[in-house]
């Protein structure tokens, strides 16, 4: 690392890297939700597809689900939680609430599970060449 | 003194000039897809006017060099893009050219400089397409600006070593 020390750097240079580093990762954290595209909540029960709906901003639902024990679903904008159970162990409650696609939460007990899958990425958000 | 500092003002706008016109011949934004990523080699100029010239002369041989280059080869937006990102990058360089030695070094004060020059650019280039999502090139563009920030401190420190040898 003899060419690190040749640079003859002081305390404040690492600060100027570490901050110009903060802001490329802030700058990038911003963007990353938005290339995911639209987030799809699927709702099986007895591994039967029963209601597929795309996550929305201000999307309010519940949905009652019956069987051995009777789940209630809710979905919030982009979340979707299970926010009441009969069934025992509650499991599928304290899942808590799905955000990302790729997650899940099961009722055994009721045979249901709730999945967020991703849908097609949105190919127009940064559109080739925008700062010309 | 007056007569010499009025000819360094000229040679260095020169110098500018040709350095923006050598780096349009490394096509760095064909290796590299993101508009407006570049050498940044004018940015050492701007370094050694603040070191060896007053602040307002420094300013002054950017806005000459950024004007007659977009005369000589750009747009009203590159223009704009490259006024906004060059001054930006000069107010920050001559904020932090008074700590140097203790705090900064010349490289770390040209990192500085380059990485304002990002965000100037992508600034600029917000207002001008009234688009928040230009700024998702930011982050790419100011890890080139590490890269390129140091190579120019690099050169402008040892121009700068060379030059008080000859005591000039």
């Amino acid at each position: 690392m003899s060419w690190l020390r040749s640079l003859r750097l002081r305390p404040g240079d690492l600060a100027i890297v570490a901050l110009v580093l903060l802001i490329a990762g802030g700058v990038a954290l911003c963007f990353l939700p938005r290339t995911g595209g639209t987030v799809y909540a699927e709702i099986y029960q007895d591994d039967v597809l029963i209601k597929r709906v795309a996550l929305a901003d201000g999307l309010r639902e519940t949905l009652t689900i019956e069987g051995a024990a009777v789940n209630e679903i809710c979905i919030d904008g982009q979340t979707v939680c299970f926010s009441e159970s009969t069934c025992p162990d509650q499991v599928c409650v304290r899942s808590g609430l799905l955000t990302r696609a790729g997650q899940t939460a099961v009722c055994l007990p009721n045979r249901v599970i709730v999945r967020l899958t991703g849908g097609e990425p949105e190919v127009d958000i940064i559109a080739g060449g925008a700062a010309r | 003194m007056n007569a010499k500092r009025t000819a360094l003002c000229g040679l260095l706008t020169a110098l500018a000039l040709v350095l923006s016109l050598a780096e349009r011949m490394f096509p760095l934004s064909a290796a590299i897809p993101i508009p407006g990523i570049k050498l940044g080699l004018a940015n050492v100029v701007t370094l050694f006017a603040l070191t060896r010239l007053r602040r307002r002369d420094a300013a002054a041989i950017l806005l000459v060099r950024v004007t007659l280059a977009s005369v000589f080869m750009g747009s009203v937006t590159s223009f704009l893009f490259a006024l906004f990102g060059g001054l930006l990058a000069l107010a920050v360089m001559a904020l932090l050219l008074p700590l140097r030695g203790r705090w900064f070094s010349l490289v770390g004060i040209s990192i500085a400089g380059a990485a304002a020059h990002n965000i100037g650019q992508i600034g600029a280039a917000m207002l001008v397409l009234r688009s928040a999502y230009v700024a998702a090139y930011l982050p790419l563009l100011l890890l080139s600006a590490l890269a390129m920030g140091l190579a120019t401190g690099v050169v402008c420190r040892t121009a700068l070593e060379h030059l008080e040898k000859i005591s000039f």
